[in-house]
């Protein structure tokens, strides 16, 4: 039971943190995005922005960030990289991103831009922290500027979506240099605050729909997991059960010969049964719980998954949820006691004689 | 020619230049004073010399990428700054490709296709043929003094010719390069080299004007190579074989309609 | 002795069947286990290694260093020359499929022929005519076919259904293809979209193309040249041997460089990758490993609990027995040897026909798969509406090791209770 509620945990743990990730260091509580911006068509970006509504606007920086995202290219080595920045408010508290390294720098900038990239950028582009390399954009009016940019960090960004092909600056910065005073792609909220005028708002879901599609199929492993998890548990109440009644059929031809017949006593075996699965539940919270806490402390480190694409890479911590332990709970006691029934039928066609002397069952 | 009516810049940069140009007149011994330097009339000058209301010209891009040169060859019909219309003569594969544009737009016709493309907004911004230009900057063919204020920097030896440099500052915010350098012979009003800078200063492109020939009442340069001098080893250039200024061009030149096989 | 064990086992078909039937079952259910997440594992990395990386990938360094640009003019010339010295070099399993990458504008045409939506696209160039089908069925373009049908004839095109609908793209409509040819020239081409696909990857569907490797050949000027070569290795290869196929490989292919083919250029340098080398693959199987190491800790201990439960149930059920023995003088040591010795043999044959049970289930799952249509008709992705398992020595040993540990472990644990009994109750417990 303990490896039941353990591993569906885990499993959630894993994806919750990979959610959570994409949540923390990108989706939020939803985008407000401009009507017709597409992440995946650069050349229509620079058409995709405009001033980020009041209403938006007013919020706490716990409560969104502000984002603009513009076409860019390095020359690193002097070759051609076409690049995405992306301009983020430096005292947004919303999303948690590795950009600490911007927050000293003044905000106006003079003539090296600060910027930030992720580990993979940094291997493909051969850049490294200290690192300057030349910037080229077009800004607002379509006119071409470009200037040195120094990599103030190479960061890891929890989310590999966010890490290629991005420089990342302060979004004050990019508005400056690009002349888009105000301006945003889309900003992302802590809640949806229904509808805004001039923004169109994407949801968590849509704006992970691929992840959480790969979701869904872990979940599907999971219950086969659980299945043969539970195939194994029943086949071991089915022993012991068998046990039981082999253990017990002295016992057993004694309350026949005292005139209790074999259906209550089935019921009274089921029943034990039934008492002892609840017992195991209660063995389970006493053992589970002290684990549980102690697992949740550590945590599994898995941060050799630090490079990999799956948006997870700390210490995965259990995520136990009630209601789904609940409802395992009940699902495994329910068919513990089918199988705890199981063998307890042979009861029934006990001779109460042989059982009183031990001989029923050979 | 006259070099009068100096535009007055701050006293302090006039004296500069004065001194200046004053010790470049004692290396070059000859010519032209700052203060006789007009630069907007000398950038017009340039202009004139350039451009022509109508123009034909014939002539090869030579497209070097570092690994492989490229030769195009082709035909093309000018008239002002806005209209254009080229036919590619050669290589074989490209003969027939036909680019025609007006205003900011730029449609494209291939026999292959036998379709005519329209290329506009962001997609003008694509290097041209895997060459140092955007389709932006071969239509950039704007009249300097037209968009750009201009200065006089400094004078400077250009390939052992005494040069004026003109600092050229957009009048637009919208002009792609915001600012430019042009090295200009006064003598001959001609253009050496062109610097094209991004709007943080930062040096982007440059142009080489070389061979300039008499042709008719101008001088014009047979040889223009470009440079993008943000990438490595890449260079493309462009070189006239004939050119006939103020012809006659038909209308159809520049109709949609000639986009055919 | 030994003799009198087997009779004992097999004559009593209690002592024998049910922890038999239990370490069969557990062994069989770990190997099912384990080659299913591997298939799971396998099947992830097999999309990507079809949709973009082979197994191995034979690609000029120049182009593998500049991915990102699609610089077709750093793309591997002599496409024959390169095909006979790969079957002729590596393990005749493997099979070799040439690829083109390559990036243009799509631009579709309104009834006038005049632009009526453009976009940057990204694509491949692949075989689709040719009478074998094989890339068609790797790439599973058939399910995968949304609306439309497949490419029959040369300048067909199969669209990912996004970008379709974004472009406003029809089934038998025609597109134009203009982009740079690998010498930097221009490359322009018109297709007709003759169907859609849904790859169920988002960036995938939103730009890409497909069409034929010849055609793209064509297109793009690239006369006997691609962009890559895709190694693809059966099944059965575990994806940890991928790396020493590479290795071998690529001893051969520095010999090859110093006597390279007419048309490779100075700074061609074609290398071999593995799909671990590249897309962070190699730590995704990172995390595969620790994920079934976790699941076979798991298994081991539920197992060993169930089989703990059964040497439990077997010593209770042979409690006379026992008795009996005991009272004949065998020491308590040499009955726990024994019944160890008849365990292990228990467990042995329950490894081999749980192997067998479980290692043709999973052998069904990898060759037949199960098809979860249903479930995922909603989504519609490539590959994964069959789920299919992966054999592997590995799965089998994982398997058979705890099924083994875990007999013996639970009948020693059952046998302590043999020292618990004191041979003075002996006969009164054999009189009862």
């Amino acid at each position: 039971m303990i490896a039941v509620v353990f591993n569906l945990s885990l499993l959630n743990g894993f994806q919750k943190q990979g959610t959570r990730n994409m949540v923390n260091t990108d989706a939020a509580g939803g985008h407000y995005v401009v009507p017709g911006f597409d992440l995946l068509d650069p050349t229509q970006w620079e058409d995709s922005t405009q001033p980020a509504p009041v209403s938006l606007k007013r919020l706490p920086p716990s409560d969104k960030a502000e984002i603009l995202v513009l076409q860019g290219q390095i020359f690193p080595n002097n070759r051609l990289y076409p690049v995405q920045l992306r301009g983020v408010e430096i005292d947004q508290e919303l999303l948690t991103l590795p950009l600490q390294g911007l927050k000293s720098k003044p905000s106006k900038v003079s003539d090296v831009i600060p910027v930030v990239i992720g580990l993979k950028m940094a291997r493909k582009a051969k850049l490294k922290k200290g690192d300057s390399v030349i910037l080229k954009w077009r800004d607002g009016f379509g006119a071409v500027d470009a200037l040195d940019a120094e990599v103030v960090d190479v960061a890891d960004f929890l989310n590999p979506r966010i890490d290629e092909g991005i420089i990342w600056m302060r979004l004050d910065h990019l508005r400056q240099i690009t002349s888009r005073p105000g301006e945003v792609s889309w900003v992302a909220v802590r809640d949806h605050l229904g509808s805004v005028a001039e923004m169109e708002f994407r949801s968590v879901d849509e704006l992970m729909a691929d992840l959480l599609t790969l979701l869904k199929h872990d979940r599907r492993n999971a219950f086969i997991l659980w299945c043969i998890l539970m195939f194994l548990a029943g086949t071991s109440v089915f022993n012991t059960q068998i046990l039981n009644v082999f253990k017990r059929q002295k016992e057993i031809g004694t309350l026949m010969a005292l005139g209790m017949n074999a259906a209550r006593i089935e019921k009274l075996f089921v029943l034990e049964g039934g008492l002892a699965s609840l017992g195991a539940v209660l063995a389970a919270f006493v053992i589970g719980v002290p684990l549980f806490m102690w697992f949740q402390q550590t945590g599994l480190d898995i941060s050799h998954l630090k490079e990999s694409t799956i948006p997870v890479y700390e210490s995965i911590r259990l995520d136990v949820r009630p209601r789904e332990v609940a409802a395992s709970l009940c699902v495994i006691v329910g068919i513990m006691v089918f199988i705890a029934w199981l063998p307890v039928r042979k009861i029934s066609r006990l001779d109460p004689a042989l059982a009183l002397r031990g001989k029923a069952i050979q | 020619m006259k070099f009068s009516n100096p535009r007055s810049t701050s006293g302090e940069v006039k004296s500069f230049f004065a001194i200046f140009a004053l010790v470049l007149l004692g290396a070059f011994g000859q010519g032209a004073f700052a203060q006789d330097i007009d630069p907007d009339e000398l950038l017009r000058r340039v202009d004139d010399n350039l451009w022509s209301q109508t123009k034909i010209i014939e002539g090869r891009l030579i497209v070097d990428n570092g690994r492989r040169e490229r030769t195009l060859q082709m035909q093309t019909w000018m008239e002002g700054v806005e209209r254009s219309y080229s036919v590619y003569l050669n290589p074989p594969r490209e003969r027939g490709v036909k680019m025609l544009k007006a205003r900011s737009k730029l449609w494209m016709y291939t026999p292959r296709t036998d379709r005519k493309i329209l290329i506009a907004g962001h997609m003008l911004r694509q290097s041209m043929m895997g060459s140092d230009l955007s389709y932006e900057d071969m239509m950039e063919d704007k009249m300097l003094s037209r968009n750009y204020k201009s200065s006089v920097e400094k004078f400077e030896e250009f390939e052992g010719v005494p040069c004026v440099v003109l600092l050229l500052t957009a009048n637009d915010k919208t002009t792609t390069y915001q600012s430019r350098k042009l090295w200009i012979d006064p003598e001959k009003k001609t253009v050496l080299m062109e610097e094209m800078y991004a709007k943080s200063g930062k040096l982007l492109k440059n142009v080489h004007f070389k061979d300039y020939r008499p042709t008719g009442d101008r001088l014009f340069p047979k040889k223009m190579i470009f440079r993008d001098l943000l990438k490595e080893n890449t260079k493309t250039t462009y070189e006239y074989d004939s050119i006939e200024f103020d012809a006659e061009i038909p209308a159809k030149y520049f109709s949609q309609s000639i986009l055919k096989r | 002795m030994i003799r009198w064990l087997i009779m004992g086992i097999v004559r009593d078909r209690t002592r024998f069947l049910f922890p038999w039937l239990v370490t069969t079952v557990g062994v069989m259910l770990m190997i099912t286990l384990l080659g299913f997440i591997e298939g799971i594992f396998m099947s992830m990395v097999d999309m990507t290694a079809k949709l973009d990386t082979g197994h191995l990938r034979l690609v000029n360094k120049p182009f593998y260093e500049e991915e990102h640009l699609n610089p077709l003019d750093r793309a591997l010339a002599s496409e024959k020359e390169t095909k006979t010295w790969l079957t002729q070099n590596s393990d005749p399993e493997i099979q070799w499929t040439s690829r083109i990458r390559w990036a243009a504008l799509m631009d579709v045409p309104n009834e006038r022929g005049e632009t009526r939506s453009q976009t940057p696209v990204t694509g491949m160039g692949l075989d689709l005519l040719s009478e074998s089908g094989s890339e068609i069925k790797r790439l599973g373009l058939e399910s995968s076919l949304i609306k439309g049908r497949l490419p029959r004839r040369s300048h067909e095109m199969l669209a990912g259904y996004l970008l379709a609908e974004s472009l406003g793209l029809e089934i038998d409509g025609k597109v134009t293809l203009l982009g740079q040819s690998f010498d930097g020239g221009f490359a322009a081409d018109n297709y007709q979209v003759v169907g859609f696909v849904k790859f169920g990857v988002a960036a995938m569907d939103k730009k890409m193309a497909l069409i034929d490797i010849e055609d793209a050949q064509t297109t793009f000027y690239m006369e006997d040249m691609v962009t890559d070569w895709l190694g693809f290795l059966p099944s059965r290869i575990s994806i940890f041997d991928y790396d020493k196929i590479r290795n071998d490989l690529q001893a051969k292919l520095t010999k090859w460089r110093q006597a390279p083919p007419g048309d490779w250029v100075e700074d061609d340098f074609p290398i071999l990758l593995s799909v671990l080398d590249q897309r962070n693959m190699g730590q995704i199987s990172q995390t595969f490993l620790m994920v079934r190491k976790v699941l076979v800790a798991i298994f081991t201990f539920i197992m060993s609990l169930v089989l703990w439960n059964a040497g439990l149930l077997n010593g209770i059920h042979r409690y006379g027995e026992i008795g009996l023995r005991l009272a004949l003088g065998e020491t308590h040591g040499q009955l726990l040897r024994s019944l160890m010795i008849e365990s292990l043999a228990i467990a042995t044959l329950g490894c081999l026909a749980g192997s067998l049970l479980g290692g043709g289930f999973v052998y069904y799952l990898q060759e037949v798969g199960v098809n979860m249509g249903d479930a995922f008709v909603q989504t519609g992705m490539m590959f994964s509406d069959v789920m299919r398992g992966r054999l592997s020595l590995v799965g089998f040993l994982y398997g058979i090791v705890p099924g083994l540990a875990a007999s013996v472990l639970g009948t020693l644990a059952a046998g302590v209770a043999i020292y618990q009994r004191s041979t003075a109750e002996l006969f009164r417990e054999l009189e009862a």
